[in-house]
């Protein structure tokens, strides 16, 4: 168990940089989440604090040591792999018992016959397949110990990648996407499976993924990666509602966000379709309203948008709308709830209002600007 | 699946036919006289097997032995020569420690080498692969010479390392192995290093148990080579017949002022290339089965 630390992290691969100052605490047995679209750099950043890669500038540190230029055999980490990496000549438990036999036993004990007459080295042998064996039981492979990798189908393959990093006991575990080859269920699944891991053996989780839900679901907190930077770090909740960049306001959350451009004129007033609203910028002047599908809801007077249904989605918990509205240049998605199931169809006007403190504000850089005081007290 | 008559597969079957028997017919010649009387084999006689007809062994006759006591078969007198005039089961030997010291050093040294060539990045490492491409493309027969000086040099004619030190590192089994360590994910790589292995472990407990297939295929071609090598042994073994190797055995049947003797030259040829057939049926199989990388995605 341990903090790790990476100190303005860059990374370029010849002229191409790839991370460009990443700075990052993660705390001891916090469970942090990597999120981005592919290729911003996640699995480099990653790579560079289990030391596969090295960095360009900055340093990586675990507890109090700083790592820099230790081989990541001595950084004391485990990895999942993307593409879980597992050796095929070898059966489940002598997978999973690997990351053991190298760190137990000494290298004369490894030996083939002359290892077994080595001093204590039945006892420690003995050790490692009662740990591989409970390894098996959390993460319910048991049942497969004596097959070879290429006998198992994705789930379990992918099960005994996290055995194989879970039979020690590292100061951090590092996951690169271990649920990217699963199929819907599965992941929902072994989603839960790993947050639970997390929580009982309280330690420090980094979790590579580019599905936000997943990153929603399972994180004390993410960090929104895009383009080699760190956009924004905070818990599931913050990101959610307060997000720092419209990036991440577009990013985090399913279905998106509704970003919908807006002018401020001189007096602060902003105004949406060239009508006034009741919004009032702060000091910074607003560029783009974010406003999710579910702050949205149904009036009769006074609406800030209205518009015609194009499409009616029925999840059956809820029932997401899709309005064309007038001078926007995109549809504009609406979560109403279950009762409202059958009152609506395509092709029906809608009039929408907002509660104001549900609006993000966005300036024309796309960072968050925030509303004055008198806005919100006005609406 | 259709029975239907195929002109189109009935010709090329017929021309592979053709060619496997081309092939197979020098193995045939060397069967069928292993088999044969010294007569059936000068008059082009005896079908197949020979008739196998009763004869009095002209060798054993010279040998003192009386005539009754020299009454054979061919075919057992073949073999009883190729197994008495010369010690072939110590050529066998010889050539079992020669080919086994050979394959076994070459994949000491052509396993880690082609690991860094396909998967360490360090500087100069194209141009080192280019130097290898290179020496694929040097003939044996251009630097037999200089070799055969160098070890007159040291002194070490005449002996086993003679046989073996020229031929520990091999260009094609690097370039081979190589091009099948490419085909290893790289995140095999890394989680090996992850589980706290070096570079050496990496190469014997990952790479090469995984590469089983590709080891076969060159151990196939490098048994093959040298245990039919009569080139080089012939140059570097001059005296000692305790050191010859099974090739070189074939020269004991040279008779040179009276005739060569094809029946025991063809059963010791015979002796010569069973292993060989029997080790590649038995490789065969494995070849098939080998090691899937599917384990890795
Ligand atoms: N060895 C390398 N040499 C050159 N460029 C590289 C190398 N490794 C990665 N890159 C580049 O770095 C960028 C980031 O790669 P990285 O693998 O970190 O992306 P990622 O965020 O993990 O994406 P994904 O979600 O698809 O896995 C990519 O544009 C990639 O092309
Ligand atoms: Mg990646």
């Amino acid at each position: 168990m341990a903090t790790l630390e990476l100190k303005d992290i860059t990374k370029s691969f010849g002229d191409t940089d790839i991370l460009r100052g990443v700075s990052l605490e993660i705390a001891d047995g916090e469970f942090l989440s990597l999120v981005g679209p592919s290729g911003c750099g996640k699995s480099t950043l990653l790579r560079i604090l289990a030391g596969l890669e090295s960095q360009s500038a900055g340093s990586v540190h675990i507890g109090e040591a700083c790592v820099d230029g230790r081989r990541a055999a001595d950084r004391d980490l485990a990895m999942v792999f993307q593409s879980y990496a597992l050796y095929p000549h070898l059966t489940v438990a002598e997978n999973i018992a690997v990351p053991l036999t190298m760190r137990r036993l000494r290298r004369a004990d490894r030996l083939p016959l002359m290892g077994a007459l080595m001093p204590g080295v039945r006892r420690r042998r003995a050790d490692i397949v009662r740990t591989v064996r409970e390894a098996a039981e959390i993460l319910d492979i048991a049942a497969l110990l004596d097959r070879k990798p290429g006998q198992l189908s994705g789930g379990q393959r992918q099960r005994v990648a996290l055995g194989r990093a879970l039979v020690r006991d590292p100061a951090a575990f590092l996951l690169d996407e271990p649920l990217s080859n699963l199929d819907a269920k599965m992941r929902v699944h072994m989603r839960a499976e790993i947050a639970q891991l997390n929580r009982r053996l309280g330690a420090t989780f980094v979790y590579v993924t580019h599905d936000q839900a997943e990153a929603m679901t399972m994180s004390d907190r993410i960090a929104v990666m895009m383009d080699g930077e760190l956009l924004q770090v905070g818990t599931p909740d913050e990101l959610y509602d307060d997000p720092a960049d419209i990036r991440v306001a577009r990013f985090i959350g399913s279905p998106a966000i509704n970003l919908l451009p807006v002018e401020t004129d001189g007096a602060g007033v902003i105004r949406l379709t060239g009508r006034a609203t009741v919004l009032r910028a702060g000091p910074v002047p607003v560029a783009y309203l974010g406003i999710r599908p579910e702050a949205l809801e149904p009036c009769d007077r006074d609406p800030l948008l209205s518009g015609r249904a194009r499409l009616v989605e029925n999840l059956g918990s809820d029932l997401f709308v899709q309005l064309d509205v007038p001078e926007m240049p995109e549809t504009v998605t609406v979560r109403l709830p279950s009762d409202a199931r059958g009152k609506i169809a395509a092709g029906d006007l809608m009039h929408l209002r907002v509660r104001p403190d549900r609006v993000r504000g966005f300036d024309s850089m796309g960072l968050a600007a925030p509303f004055g005081a008198e806005a919100l007290a006005d609406a | 699946m259709t029975h239907r008559f195929s002109a189109r597969q009935t010709l090329i079957h017929a021309i592979l036919i053709l060619g496997a028997l081309i092939v197979l017919l020098p193995f045939y010649v060397m069967l069928a006289t292993a088999l044969k009387s010294p007569v059936e084999i000068a008059s082009g006689t005896g079908g197949l097997f020979g008739a196998q007809a009763p004869m009095v062994s002209e060798d054993c006759l010279m040998q003192g032995g009386a005539e009754a006591a020299c009454l054979t078969r061919p075919v057992l007198d073949n073999f009883r020569q190729a197994f008495t005039k010369a010690p072939l089961w110590r050529y066998m030997l010889n050539g079992v420690i020669v080919t086994a010291a050979i394959f076994l050093l070459q994949t000491l040294i052509a396993v880690p080498a082609a690991y860094a060539l396909a998967k360490l990045k360090f500087w100069g490492r194209d141009a080192a692969f280019a130097l290898v491409m290179f020496c694929l493309l040097i003939p044996v027969h251009a630097i037999a010479l200089p070799l055969y000086l160098m070890l007159a040099h040291l002194g070490l004619t005449n002996s086993y390392a003679a046989l073996i030190l020229p031929w520990i590192v091999s260009a094609f089994g690097i370039f081979l192995m190589r091009q099948f360590f490419l085909t290893v994910p790289d995140d095999l790589i890394d989680a090996a290093r992850m589980d706290g292995m070096g570079e050496f472990a990496i190469i014997w407990r990952v790479m090469l148990p995984t590469a089983i297939p590709a080891l076969l295929a060159f151990a196939i071609f490098s048994v093959v080579a040298h245990w039919n090598d009569y080139f080089w042994p012939r140059i570097v073994i001059t005296g000692d017949r305790s050191l010859f190797t099974p090739p070189l055995g074939l020269r004991e049947f040279k008779g040179d002022l009276d005739g060569t003797f094809y029946g025991p030259m063809m059963a010791t040829a015979l002796v010569i290339v069973t292993p060989l057939v029997a080790a590649f049926l038995v490789a065969q199989r494995r070849f098939i089965d080998g090691i899937t990388l599917t384990g890795m995605k």
